[in-house]
């Protein structure tokens, strides 16, 4: 009676040996598997990481002295305060900004915004808008025609919700001794602003390292003007920022140093930046250094 | 009096057992590749990213210098910090033919194991 015999003692031992051996290998695949699993996670983190630092640096440092429009056709009304050309590259040490490490603090003119000029064209002091600008009294403004080449910087003198005032300022008693008004008066008269118009705002971000709010480790914070100086947190699992300059003093368009922030004699002339940041993900901390390098976009900068 | 068993009781033979076996490692198999390949292309993905970085690194070094060329080779510190970030790495650049100005970087390196070359090019005017 053959089919009930079962297996001979050479099959069973043949089949738990082959059993054995396949257990012990799914075994160790697994086991591999999930340390594959973590390495795999490892690399994409990083480069997750990678990117994103490049793309916000670059962005940064390429929009950095951002003038708004071009100084050539750019007429400065401000008085007091005085708006001279801030350098695209801001010095850190002027921050405020408390961090162990490098700060990377770059200043531009932002558009925030189109409006339409109620009349056609305005050649004197009030341009009034189609909406609300919400520059408050005594803040700068910067305005540029879209089609033409007007552009003016001046203190908003006027209080009212739509209109703009580059004129000289407040009309209280302060203004009759000239000391506190906000805008001088050109000579040959006002420029004359038609059609579209782009409103600028003067922008300020500085990025810097600080302790996580995660707590467990540090991470790349920034700080924007136009978002109220608040701190955003970016990129958890960065050790260390350091920075280093490229400075052109004899402006012939050709770096001829680089060097650390204590050492830039003028912040106009700094034409790129590297910075260099540890990554808290990498496997060594040698390996976690990323080197990212951005050339300035936007010339010297003009009063 | 012959009694017939039914056929659903009979145990299975050495060879149903080898057959068995073989399907299961071909399975096993089947998934260490699979690993093997997620693995790699993500590691790929982090070397590609590497050479992008310092492709732009190098454009933006040469436009800080007013556009001139690190005369086509690299300094010694950047060959050795692209070699430690890129396995068998390797470098040139060269003068696009029709354009005199524009200049092409390619950066090549050794794709694991499989010893494949991968390559980055990046195109650029100082």
């Amino acid at each position: 009676m053959k089919s009930v015999n079962g297996f001979t003692l050479i099959e069973v031992l043949i089949a738990s040996t082959l059993a054995l051996v396949l257990i012990t290998t799914a075994a160790e695949l697994l086991v591999s598997a999930r340390d594959w699993q973590r390495s795999e996670q490892h690399h994409s983190k990083r480069t997750e990481d990678i990117r994103l630092l490049s793309t916000l640096l670059r962005r940064a440092v390429r929009s950095a002295g951002d003038p708004g429009c071009h100084w050539q056709w750019r007429t400065n009304l401000t008085k007091a305060p005085r708006l001279s050309a801030q350098p695209a590259i801001a010095n850190p040490l002027n921050a405020a900004i408390d961090s162990e490490s490098d700060v990377l603090v770059i200043q531009r003119w932002q558009p925030t915004g189109k409006a339409m000029m109620s009349a056609a064209v305005s050649e004197n002091a009030v341009i009034s808008l189609d909406r609300d600008h919400n520059r408050r009294f005594g803040h700068p403004v910067l305005v540029s025609a879209d089609a033409g080449a007007s552009c003016v910087l001046f203190n908003q003198a006027s209080e009212a919700p739509k209109d703009l005032n580059r004129g000289p300022g407040w009309a209280g008693e302060a203004s009759t001794t000239g000391a506190s008004a906000l805008n001088h008066v050109p000579e040959d008269g006002y420029q004359a602003l038609a059609g579209m118009l782009t409103l600028y705002e003067p922008e300020r971000v500085a990025f810097y390292i600080d302790d996580s709010v995660t707590g467990s480790s540090s991470s790349l914070f920034r700080r924007r003007l136009s978002a109220g100086n608040r701190r955003e947190e970016l990129l958890v699992g960065i050790n260390v920022m350091q920075l280093v300059y490229a400075v052109d003093p004899d402006r012939d368009g050709n770096a001829d140093a680089w060097v650390s922030a204590t050492n830039v004699e003028d912040w106009q002339q700094v034409v790129a930046v590297s910075v260099r940041v540890q990554l808290a993900t990498a496997a060594s901390p040698e390996e976690g250094w990323i080197i990212i390098t951005q050339a300035l976009r936007n010339g010297p900068q003009h009063d | 009096m012959t009694h017939q068993p039914c056929p659903s009781t009979q145990g299975s033979t050495l060879i149903e057992v080898l057959v068995a076996a073989l399907i299961l490692a071909i399975g096993l198999f089947g998934l260490l590749s699979a690993q093997t390949n997620a693995l790699m292309s993500a590691r790929q993905a982090h070397w590609q990213q590497q050479a992008r970085v310092f492709a732009n690194n190098y454009v933006e070094g040469v436009r800080a210098r007013g556009g001139t060329a690190l005369a086509g080779s690299l300094p010694a510190r950047w060959q050795s910090r692209l070699e430690r970030r890129l396995p068998g790495a390797e470098f040139s650049l060269t003068t696009l033919p029709n354009s005199g100005v524009s200049q092409q970087l390619t950066i090549e390196w050794t794709a694991g194991p499989v010893e494949a070359r991968r390559t980055l090019s990046h195109f650029f005017s100082p």
